[in-house]
């Protein structure tokens, strides 16, 4: 099994968001909601994660309120705002044609 | 709403930052926790759970530090503290943060103060309209400047294209007064033409200004009140438009009244009444002094302007004798009102200047000595991950502190200084009221404050950006000479001040010898125990010329009669006060008249030269027997007499000349007076008596006990006794007259001195640190030295050596600027010349001096050195 890889910025917003697009979720769960999604090939670090989730609530694509999470301890909820929601759209689109590009040169050359 | 949003994030970044931080370690507890309890789920123990979570996360701390480095407003942040750690460094060595405060308060207070006075006077646009288009238009000859007469205005306005209009003031002050009930008070008025308020393009602040017709006579009864007469004699009172005023016996409607900022001519005026022509002055039988104000066309330069005016004076030239050379100068009005100042101003703005290159100079020393004491600390920091720009920002915010204060302090002494400036300001100053700490002026300041401070921390901004810790480290190792390339720098910069420093000195030493030589002058006359009085006749009381003539003689006879009075007298203008032009032509061998002559005109009563003490040379002075059925005589003075006549006796040569215009015979010859000002050799003079030409503007000259406190008011109250209307003004002492002839100077020369003694100082300051430094530094060295046989004497020959060879660079570089810039002080030498030699090298003695001075006390210090101490120190 190789290494979980480290997430380019850039990656990591567009996976926050994908993260929180259905439901709100605190930090913690988007973590492990990443590397659970992702069956550990990907795990995010959380010195990275933070700065991340406040550049995003910064940029307005994302917003936070404090709630009581599953273990009823205080935490803070992140959820998409509608900005988020286009960013996301946008982004996923914009991921689809690279990566669909990148496997076709993979495959092809 | 995007942007109200990053607002509002960076007003909490920046003034909630506890809050914000707080909130952060709860999210990331709250993480650790709940990874633990998962861990906990997975089976392991709590305490392993808990460790296996912390390994997970990291540190808490360098998480929220970057994710801190990524809020808005870090860099603000940033340089709030460095600001801070600068405050705590100058709290840390008080005595370098009061030196730098110190020069900064100097440098920049001095040109603050300066700069509102050039900026006052020099550049601020007049309170008219479109100010840059306003002209004055004077009359020139060969001997000076002129004014025109109302024909020339009416020749001017007729050119085609070139002024929009002309207007014209009565450039004596007619001074009227205000007859009423209690004390009669004069009033200061000009006479204009009624299109001046058009030209200017001002309105009233009540009621209107002149209409056309106004100058008319039999309409022209009409006046405007300034602001100041309107508050104090009028009590501001809104139903005085159309009220009836008597002035010198005549009824006057008052029809305006103007804003305060109107002070046209001269300030301090109090009413303004229309200039009727007299028959005869537009066809040039009568000539009477008017001021010219003109409006360019807007198609028109003013150079254009000058052009048309110069082709119009030609031909005039030849079509009116009066005019036959002369010419129109035509300049822009701000230019002409400041004439008188411009040297004296730009000679004190070029010093302040100077001044304050100085001082940043001493304050790039400073700070760099310090930043070289603390390269190790900027070296250190570096290795530790520091970055360059970070280090380069950081010595910029340290030097704030120091800054800010220096800038505050430097505000309350220009503050100070302009106060104490507008206050006494020598008479005569055009414009002083325009003077303060305005918005330009604070502009100006703070882009000098931003000068300085970049000069302050330019130098450890390059050493941050230089620092190296191999080199740093081993400069310390190695204590012999360091760092040689910075102190280099530090050389340069003792040389550049003494090369600025040294034009300072040697325009103080020029001004002090024009005062000393300004002080020798002989005026010609004793002020000694004189005092002077004006007042101006009524010609309604006293119409005929006959009649005002015997009032003089009487007023005198009254005055006279005062106890502790010696000697009294009327003349039309004082000397150094004012002067008045007229053309006579002197009498050849052949008998034929010669060309004009232009002559300093005054009107006297007999004992006048007995009361200013003016010496008879020849002939005899006026008596009471010269009157209006006798032949015309005159007085002239020596300078005249000699000029024309050389070696011929002069009593019994005529001239024509006013009052008549026909032939006057001189009678006597007296001694020349400086008449114009004490600085300025005069016009020839020529005196008429009161009772063959008599004028309304009239001085009363008392010698006598002028320490008796009763000889004023009761030489009032005797001319009351002829006349109880009479008012009077500008009571003076003779000397006060001379002394405020000489305040302009006096203040130059004062500001001069005081900027090169400044400079001075800071040279001394900045030798004495930059040698003293090098010594420290150099210890080591010394002691090498001195175990290797160099006597005391030797070492300290070397350290004083290092400190003049600093001020011989200097002064070399000072001594070219000090010749290119001599150029600035040719108006404002008396009897010296502006490379003058002896200034020049007195400066540069005085300079060496000082910087021998400065660099012997550090080099006792150097040769006291114990080589057993010092070499083992280290």
């Amino acid at each position: 099994m190789t290494k979980p890889t480290d997430l380019v910025q850039g990656t990591l917003d567009l996976l926050i968001m994908r993260t929180i697009a259905s439901e709100k979720l605190h930090g913690w769960a988007i973590a492990q909601r990443i590397q659970v999604l992702s069956k550990d090939v990907l795990q995010v670090n959380q010195g990275s994660l933070y700065p991340a989730l406040q550049r995003l609530e910064r940029q307005g694509w994302i917003t936070a309120d404090w709630g009581v999470s599953e273990t009823n301890r205080r935490a803070r909820f992140y959820r998409l705002t509608a900005a988020g929601r286009r960013r996301l759209e946008q982004e996923r689109a914009d991921w689809d044609r690279l990566s669909a590009a990148i496997s076709l040169v993979m495959r092809t050359a | 709403m995007r942007i109200l949003d990053q607002i509002v994030a960076l007003f909490r970044a920046l003034f909630r930052s506890g809050r914000v931080d707080a909130d952060l370690a709860d999210e990331m507890r709250f993480h650790v926790e709940r990874e633990t309890e998962a861990n906990i789920a997975r089976g392991m123990s709590p305490t392993a759970a808990r460790r296996a979570a912390r390994l997970t996360f990291g540190s808490i701390d360098e998480a929220q530090e970057l994710s801190r480095d990524d809020r808005p407003g870090a860099a603000i942040r940033q340089m709030v503290r460095d600001v801070n750690f600068g405050a705590r460094l100058l709290r840390k060595s008080p005595v370098f943060g009061i030196t730098a405060i110190a020069i900064i308060t100097l440098g920049v207070g001095a040109a603050t103060a300066i700069f509102s006075v050039v900026y006052g006077v020099m550049l601020r646009p007049l309170p008219f309209h479109d100010p840059s288009r306003l002209v004055t238009v004077w009359l020139t000859r060969a001997s000076g400047r002129l004014f025109p007469s109302a024909a020339d205005a009416a020749e001017l306005r007729q050119l085609r294209g070139v002024f929009t209009d002309v207007a014209l003031v009565r450039s004596s002050n007619i001074n009227l007064s205000l007859v009423g009930d209690g004390e009669p008070q004069r009033l200061q008025s000009a006479r204009v033409s009624p299109n001046l308020f058009s030209v200017l393009g001002v309105s009233p602040a009540l009621g209107r200004t002149f209409t056309s017709d106004e100058d008319q006579r039999g309409r022209e009864r009409v006046v405007l009140l300034s602001d100041a007469l309107w508050r104090s004699r009028f009590g501001a009172d809104h139903e005085v438009i159309g009220r009836q005023i008597r002035l010198d016996g005549m009824t006057y409607t008052v029809i305006g009244v103007m804003p305060p900022e109107f002070q046209y001519p001269t300030t301090g005026l109090d009413a303004w009444i229309p200039a009727v022509l007299e028959p005869g002055e537009l066809s040039r039988v009568t000539l009477n002094n008017y001021r010219l104000v003109a409006r360019l066309d807007p198609r028109v330069t003013v150079d254009q302007a000058r052009r048309e005016a110069a082709a119009l004076a030609k031909r005039l030239g030849s079509s009116y004798q009066w005019n036959a050379g002369a010419g129109f100068t035509v300049d822009s009005m701000l230019d002409d009102a400041v004439r008188s100042v411009r040297p004296a101003l730009n000679l004190l703005l070029g010093a302040v200047s100077f001044l304050l290159l100085i001082a940043c100079v001493n304050l790039s020393n400073l700070f760099g000595a310090r930043a070289t004491a603390r390269s190790g600390e900027f070296a250190v920091r570096l290795a530790l991950g520091a970055t360059r720009p970070r280090l380069i920002a950081q010595a910029i915010a340290e030097a704030a502190p120091i800054l800010v204060i220096g800038g505050a302090f430097a505000v309350v002494v220009a503050w100070w200084a302009v106060h104490a400036f507008v206050a006494g300001a020598p008479a005569g100053l055009p414009r002083v009221e325009t003077i303060s700490l305005s918005a330009p002026v604070m502009v100006y300041s703070l882009a000098l404050l931003a000068v300085t401070g970049l000069a302050a921390s330019v130098v450890p901004a390059v050493q941050a950006w230089r620092s190296d810790f191999t080199t740093v480290t081993k400069d310390r190792s190695r204590s012999s000479t360091s760092g040689r390339g910075r102190s280099v720098a530090r050389r340069i910069g003792v040389a550049a001040q003494i090369a600025f420093a040294l034009p300072l000195l040697v325009g103080a030493s020029l001004l002090i010898q024009s005062a000393i030589e300004v002080g020798r002058v002989r005026l010609g006359f004793n002020s000694d125990r004189v005092a002077t009085l004006s007042f101006e006749v009524s010609r309604t009381k006293h119409e005929s010329d006959q009649a005002a003539a015997e009032y003089y003689a009487q007023l005198v006879t009254a005055v006279r009669a005062v106890p502790g009075v010696m000697n009294a007298a009327i003349v039309n203008r004082i000397p150094l006060v004012g002067a008045q032009t007229n053309a006579v032509r002197f009498e050849n061998a052949t008998g034929a008249s010669e060309r004009e002559v232009l002559i300093d005109s005054r009107t006297v009563t007999p004992e006048y030269f007995a009361t200013l003490g003016i010496p008879l040379i020849a002939g005899r002075t006026f008596t009471d027997h010269d009157d209006g059925s006798s032949p015309e005589v005159a007085v002239i003075d020596e300078r005249l007499a000699r000029a024309t006549w050389p070696g011929e006796p002069v009593v019994g040569k005529r001239f024509r000349g006013p009052p008549s215009g026909g032939w006057v015979t001189i009678i006597g010859v007296v001694g020349h007076v400086r008449t114009a000002g004490v600085e300025v050799d005069p016009q020839p003079q020529v005196y008429w008596t009161t009772r063959q030409w008599v004028q309304n503007r009239a001085t009363l000259a008392v010698r006598g006990d002028l320490e008796s406190r009763a000889l004023f008011p009761a030489v009032v109250k005797a001319i009351r006794s002829v006349d109880r209307d009479q008012s009077v003004f500008d009571a003076r002492s003779m000397q006060e007259i001379v002394d405020r002839s000489l305040a302009q100077r006096r203040l130059t020369t004062t500001l001069m001195v005081g900027f090169g003694g400044i400079a001075l100082l800071l040279a001394a300051v900045g030798i004495y640190g930059v040698v003293a430094y090098g010594v420290t530094q150099r210890l080591r060295e010394f002691g090498i030295r001195v175990a290797l046989g160099a006597t005391r004497r030797e070492v300290t020959r070397l350290v004083v050596w290092q400190g003049t060879s600093m001020a011989i660079a200097g002064s070399a570089i000072g001594l070219v600027l000090t010749i290119a810039a001599a150029g600035a002080m040719r108006n404002l030498v008396y009897g010296v010349a502006p490379r003058d030699v002896a200034s020049i090298l007195g400066a540069t003695m005085l300079l060496m001096l000082v910087a021998s001075v400065a660099s012997f006390i550090p080099a006792r210090r150097a040769a006291a050195v114990d080589p057993a101490v010092t070499l083992r120190a280290e």
